[in-house]
């Protein structure tokens, strides 16, 4: 009995423990979340005034309005509206783009071997950890021949380019643990390559391509250097328009302004998580437990 | 249903097959020459190439060297589906999107057969098997057992001229392993088709095989009828390898007095049992005063032969039980011969507890002896 009690009493002092260092992160990280969002639906009076935490007097919109369409960044003021079409009309193909490649690229890789195979996946792995900063001119001179400068298609390229690493790593890792037996059961029934990955692997590739969707979605849309870099003035993506609203030298600093342009610009990958997250670790667990 | 029973059935030949990955050596000359409707079973330990060698009947390897003909055609370089033969794995490898029934059609419809044939071809597998219930699941809805049927249905269901079988029974538990097994050797009853099959598993070798090729190390080391192998070994890996528990291996030295041989096998106290050997031997008499190896089924060693004819046959033997092991019909004992720990198949009537002396009856015709140093039998 006793021992019962002291296990009783120290499993509750842990769990206080654990709930108590829990409470401090979830607050930790979602107080800037909370900052911004308060801020956003201020009037810019009350953020002069006022102190950083206090919740708003009275709650406007008109922040949100001005973000989107109004807002005056570079030349034009025409809010952040247009870029956020730039950076879908960005993040969408190059998304789908290196999805497939890297499907394909994954396929071959572990269920068509050939010799030097490992060599290639390798060099493609190294695509992986090359630093941004060192391809930014090569590239641009890459686009430049291929007279892809400063256009959408252009950083589309740039996107799959860099995103095929990723994906065919994860695509390739997903397919190694598909049995190969599988393959050569659909090889003796007669299926050539392009049937076998449609009409075998490709049906059972969900969670792996959820893993891939969310994954680049969120490389892409984030990403700012090649942004700044590859785009001309009314191709920038939403992440350096964000950068030139905040950054341009006004009168006043509309920080109730800039709080809600940089919502609106997390908004699509934090719902795409929030929508698909369930199947990013299943699909991350399915590559790691065979 | 009748399967197309007119079909002429196929010899499989195989010659001087070698293949290697990289600079690793995997088949190094495989000959085999199998007759139309022949049962072959390919048996080795893991690593020994008879996978490799059954992937590179199916044309999912390529080979370095040599050929593989079926009936008329040589298939060597032929792709796989067009070489006519069907193969079961071992992990069933049925497609998991698709229904049992998407599964069989998968081969047919890529083949291009009609609506009609494809159905009826469907109807036929599926009832030999009898799996018609299952037709409409996923092969995740299916049991191992049930998972093993679709897959034959699926291999039937093409009408190939050669089956060809990857371990298939080892992911079954035991007792479902011997019903298919007992299943499979009634399909090739049924169906006359040649088969190779592969296992591990020395006793669906012996069950199933019209003919048993052993291999290690990427050689054939004998290929033969089940009870040719099992009588007449070629080596001493052949001999090891099949029956269960497995041939003694005692050695002796060969002795010739008055023109007959004889052997010593003494016993733990180092007390003599001298076993005149009334087998035919060709070449004993080169290795007379030489120590050989000699090889002893565990049968062979007994208390009391049910077989009548052979008690002028058999010779004495003593030595003292070092322990047993009851498994009902039989009790293994083990005694020491020649300072090896041998084990012996005896009836349990007559079994002695550990440490007692017990009086054992050698049938000395059955005895056979290897080289020490080419592994060889002597004849």
């Amino acid at each position: 009995m006793i021992k019962t009690q002291k296990t009783n009493i120290s499993a509750i002092l842990s769990r206080i423990l654990i709930y108590t260092i829990l409470t401090i992160s979830a607050l930790y990280f979602l107080l800037p979340i909370f900052v911004m969002i308060i801020t956003s639906v201020k009037d810019i009076d009350e953020i002069k005034n006022g102190n950083l935490l206090s919740l708003p007097q009275n709650i406007t919109f008109q922040p949100w309005v001005e973000a989107w369409s109004q807002a005056r960044i570079g030349a034009s003021s025409d809010g952040i509206k247009p870029y956020f079409i730039n950076s879908i009309l960005i993040t969408v193909p190059a998304v789908l783009i290196s999805c497939i490649i890297g499907a394909l690229n994954g396929y071959v890789f572990s269920k068509w071997r050939f010799k030097g195979s490992e060599v290639f996946f390798s060099l493609l792995l190294f695509g992986c950890f090359i630093p941004f900063q060192v391809v930014l001119l090569p590239m641009s001179q890459t686009m430049g021949y291929l007279g892809l400068s400063g256009s959408v298609a252009g950083l589309i390229f740039v996107h799959v380019v860099y995103g095929t690493a990723f994906t065919t790593l994860f695509f390739r890792n997903f397919y190694v643990s598909i049995p190969t037996e599988l393959i050569n059961a659909a090889k003796i029934d007669g299926a050539g390559f392009f049937r076998i990955f449609f009409k075998i692997l490709l049906p059972v590739s969900l969670p792996i391509f959820m893993v891939c969707i969310i994954w680049q979605m969120t490389q892409i849309w984030n990403e700012f250097l090649f942004g700044i870099t590859f785009s001309d003035s009314d191709t920038q993506p939403v992440t350096v328009a964000l950068n030139n609203l905040v950054n341009s030298t006004s009168t006043v600093k509309k920080y109730n302004v800039d709080m809600a342009a940089a919502l609106i610009a997390v908004a699509p990958t934090l719902i795409a998580y929030i929508i698909s997250g369930k199947y990013f670790v299943k699909g991350l667990m399915a590559g790691a437990v065979k | 249903m009748p399967l197309n029973k007119e079909d002429k059935m196929k010899s499989l030949i195989i010659k001087d097959l070698y293949k290697s990955y990289d600079d690793v050596e995997v088949l190094k000359g495989i000959n085999i020459d199998l007759k139309p409707g022949e049962f072959l079973v390919l048996v080795g330990p893991s690593g020994c190439g008879k996978s490799t060698l059954l992937s590179t009947i199916a044309g999912l390897e390529d080979v370095n060297e040599g050929s593989i003909s079926l009936g008329e055609d040589d298939i060597t370089h032929a792709a796989p589906k067009d070489r006519g033969l069907a193969m079961v794995f071992q992990s069933y490898a049925l497609y998991p999107n698709m229904t049992v029934r998407q599964n069989i059609e998968f081969g047919l419809k890529i083949s291009k057969y009609s609506k009609e044939e494809i159905a009826s071809r469907i109807a036929n597998a599926a009832s030999i098997l009898h799996i018609e219930p299952l037709l409409d699941r996923k092969p995740g809805q299916l049991s191992g057992g049930q998972r093993q049927r679709v897959a034959i249905a699926r291999s039937i269901s093409r009408e190939p001229d050669m089956y060809l079988f990857d371990e298939p029974l080892s992911n079954l538990d035991a007792e479902l392993r011997v019903k298919m097994r007992a299943e499979i050797k009634k399909l090739h009853k049924r169906v006359k088709k040649t088969i190779v099959y592969v296992t591990h598993d020395q006793v669906e070798a012996m069950t199933l095989a019209d003919k048993i090729a052993i291999m290690n190390k990427g050689k054939i080391q004998q290929f033969d009828s089940p009870s040719n192998v099992y009588d007449n070994p070629c080596n001493l890996f052949t001999a090891g390898f099949i029956g269960s528990p497995s041939m003694n291996f005692i050695n002796v030295i060969i002795k010739k007095d008055d023109g007959k041989f004889s052997i010593n096998l003494k016993n733990e106290k180092n007390e003599d049992n001298i076993i005149y050997l009334d087998g035919e031997y060709e070449d004993l008499d080169k290795y007379i005063g030489k120590e050989v190896i000699a090889g002893l089924r565990p049968e062979h060693i007994q208390n009391g032969f049910r077989d009548k004819s052979i008690t002028d046959e058999l010779q004495d033997l003593s030595a003292k039980v070092n322990f047993s092991e009851l498994t009902g019909a039989d009790v293994f004992i083990f005694v020491t011969l020649n300072g090896k720990e041998i084990v012996t198949r005896v009836s349990p009537s007559g079994a002695k507890a550990d440490d007692e002396i017990i009086d054992l009856k050698v049938w000395a015709k059955k005895i056979i002896f290897f080289d020490k140093d080419s592994e060889n039998r002597i004849k």
